[in-house]
């Protein structure tokens, strides 16, 4: 027994005994400091940034996608400012004035989302003290186009404007967590998680009604015509009268989502189709006309003698001529300002501004885009003296392009107001559908029969009325001019006109309906037959050509 | 009692051999399992590693994904094309474009709707069941 006590196996297998109780108590139960020392060795907690979604047009195509950038920082600690001069042209000014000299502090962001031309080079540099952590940049590939709608970001991937704005709770995913396991070395070896991976994933997805080659070609036609007029500003929109599906919508001046500089001239951010309130003109007609047919406050037979000018109130109206004896259709064809006027000299102002309500000026048309303004239209109290007359011919009251659009495309389509929807369909970053836009019938405000005819009038206005230059041969195209006087402090400005368009086409069938708008032309002519219908006419052509 | 001691005490030794050879090959079973894990260990590390460059991949191919989806909606952007068709083709759009529309010629109704048309009910009955069984089979394949 002696002996045994004495044996070496003994020791030794007291040895193992404790070996494997430390074992076990280390590996089952272990001391919480022990638990964070070892956790702190092997995993890391990470943030991984989520891309914002897509915004395609109607085809598919990526109008706003979000794409890997770098942005570089410095560890002042360990970073040499004599090194700063390598780092010139790479990044701002200021801030390679900053890292020149010494700094305190371990962190010193000196450029954001740089594009990957400029981060490579600046990787090569290998300068000690400077780091660089991966994030998403918002990027529309296809530069200015369409910037209205799509709006633009912050810096830290938030919508500031457009739909970017509208749909940030689709789009926008915030940065998610990952704990990953790292090596004795530090590098990452894997994701805690099972089933997580090292990106996340962000599959949303606005898809635009917006066709980009109708919308490259109101663009590029409605630059052209506003650079020959060296108009102040212009809005065009492209819709299907039947459905209200926004097919198209430019708005000048404009910026480059891509460039920030371009964000500085206020002007240029603003959205003139939602946001821009002015005085329609002539293009109003054909929608007041049609009330006060439809009421029978105008029959079609009747017959007006124009002179050239009405006295109404303490008011003359003029006229561009004498237009002698015209009927409802020759008033809309020749745009006869005393023709309109004697029209509603009689009619109740009570059951023509609900017509106006009805047809959706005065209030937001719900397009499903931020910004939107409702316009202006005085309450029937206040139609006193000359102001329903002025209102016949389309001054006095105060619409956006959108509404005047929506309200000729219930001309169009047989007396339906069509709610607006420029989105397809939303998806969320599961890809499930969320939204899906459909044509919505906000009321009926006309009748069919009086719709035909104010078709049929519109196509005489451009066959051989003012609209003339509309015209396009076998396109069927119907429409009304406007050249609307500009107010200003204490009555209208001399000089200054809105000459406008609308049309739609074939007029027996309307597939599409366009409104230009060009504001404040300062070279060459300022009707609306002279500005806007050439432009409107290049538009057509180049539709024809591609759909 | 010498001889009885001795006698005990090789009696006692060779138990004890016998414990030995227990012990020692407990430890070895013992070392055994612990290179075991320890391989195990390893292979599991290897496997980790292997699954990280997978994952580093992922993330590749996810930036050269976007990377290429960025340069493929630059080539389909329609004022890129325009100037393309322009610039390089030396395309021309005519100044006076006419549209002719062709209006759509009556030839009267499609062949099936006059077979439609035509039968009285029976061969109607029989296509539809034959369609409906023809399409039963194929989804209870599915």
């Amino acid at each position: 027994m002696k002996d045994l006590r004495k044996s070496p196996w003994l020791l030794l297998a007291a040895f193992i005994l404790v070996l494997l109780f430390r074992l076990y108590s280390r590996h089952v139960d272990p001391d919480p400091r022990i638990i964070s020392q070892a956790g702190s060795q092997y995993w890391a907690r990470l943030k991984v940034a989520a891309p914002r979604g897509f915004i395609r047009d109607r085809n598919g195509i990526a109008l706003a996608i979000s794409s890997h950038s770098l942005s570089f920082f410095i560890d002042p600690t360990l970073w040499d400012p004599g090194n700063a001069p390598l780092l010139q042209d790479l990044i701002p000014k200021a801030r390679l004035e900053k890292i020149s000299t010494k700094m305190e502090g371990r962190y010193y962001p000196i450029v954001r989302k740089v594009d990957p031309s400029v981060s490579d080079r600046i990787i090569s540099l290998k300068l000690p003290g400077l780091f660089w952590v991966k994030e998403t940049k918002r990027i529309y590939p296809q530069g200015s186009t369409l910037c209205h709608v799509l709006g633009f970001c912050s810096i830290d991937d938030a919508g500031l404007a457009g739909t970017e704005l509208f749909w940030d709770r689709i789009l926008y995913a915030p940065p998610e967590g990952r704990i990953i396991a790292k090596d004795a070395k530090g590098h990452f070896v894997d994701v805690a998680l099972p089933g997580h991976t090292l990106t996340a994933e962000n599959n949303s997805l606005v898809q635009l009604t917006i066709d980009s080659r109708l919308q490259h070609v109101l663009e590029q036609r409605l630059r052209e015509g506003a650079d020959r007029h060296r108009a102040e500003w212009a809005a065009a929109v492209l819709l299907e009268p039947s459905t209200g599906m926004i097919l198209g919508m430019a708005s000048l001046p404009d910026f480059n989502p891509n460039d920030r500089t371009t964000f500085a001239v206020k002007e240029s951010l603003r959205n003139n189709v939602l946001s821009r309130v002015f005085e329609p003109g002539s293009t109003f007609k054909p929608i007041i006309m049609s009330n006060l047919v439809d009421n029978g406050e105008v029959s079609l037979g009747t017959i007006v003698n124009c002179q050239g000018k009405i006295k109404v109130a303490d008011v003359t109206i003029h006229d561009v001529k004498a237009h002698g004896r015209v009927n409802p259709t020759s008033i809309i064809a020749d745009s006869c300002n005393v023709g309109m006027v004697s029209g509603i000299k009689n009619s109740d102002p009570f059951r023509t501004y609900s017509f106006l309500k009805r047809c959706g000026f005065g209030g937001l048309t719900g397009v499903e885009m931020p910004g939107e303004e409702s316009g202006l239209i005085m309450p029937p109290s206040q139609w006193r003296g000359s102001v329903p007359a002025a209102i016949a011919i389309g001054q006095g009251i105060g619409v956006t392009p959108l509404q005047l659009a929506l309200a000729t495309a219930s001309v169009a389509n047989g007396g339906k107001l069509m709610k607006p929807f420029i989105v397809y369909e939303i998806r969320d970053k599961e890809s499930k559908l969320e939204y899906k836009g459909k044509p919505i019938v906000l009321g009926e405000v006309m009748s069919t029969h009086t719709s035909q005819w104010m078709k049929e009038a519109m196509r005489q206005a451009v066959e051989k009325g003012t609209g003339r230059s509309a015209d396009v041969p076998g396109a069927k195209v119907a429409g009304k001019t406007g050249t609307a006087q500009v107010p200003g402090a204490g009555g209208y400005l001399k000089g200054s006109y809105t000459p406008s368009f609308v049309g739609f086409w074939p007029y027996d069938n309307p597939k599409y309906l366009l409104l230009i708008v060009i504001g404040n032309p300062r070279e060459g002519d300022f009707l609306g037959g002279k500005v806007a219908a050439p432009i409107f006419r290049s538009i057509v052509q180049d539709i024809e050509l591609i759909s | 009692m010498n001889s009885h001691t001795l006698e005990l005490s090789s009696g006692y030794n060779q138990e004890i051999k016998g414990h030995g050879s227990l012990w020692i090959l407990a430890c070895a079973g013992i070392v055994a399992l612990l290179m075991g894990l320890v391989g195990l260990r390893l292979y599991s590390l290897n496997l980790e590693y292997q699954l990280a460059d997978i994952q580093r991949q992922i993330v590749l191919r996810e930036e050269e994904q976007s990377k290429l989806e960025k340069d493929l909606a630059g080539l389909l952007n329609p004022s890129r094309v325009y100037s393309y068709a322009r610039s390089e083709l030396g395309m021309k759009a005519s100044s006076s474009i006419g549209v002719v529309r062709v209006a759509a010629v009556n030839t009267g109704p499609p062949a099936y709707q006059e077979y439609d048309r035509a039968d009285s009910g029976v061969i109607k009955k029989a296509l539809v069941w034959l369609a409906d069984s023809v399409s039963r089979k194929a989804s209870a394949r599915q």
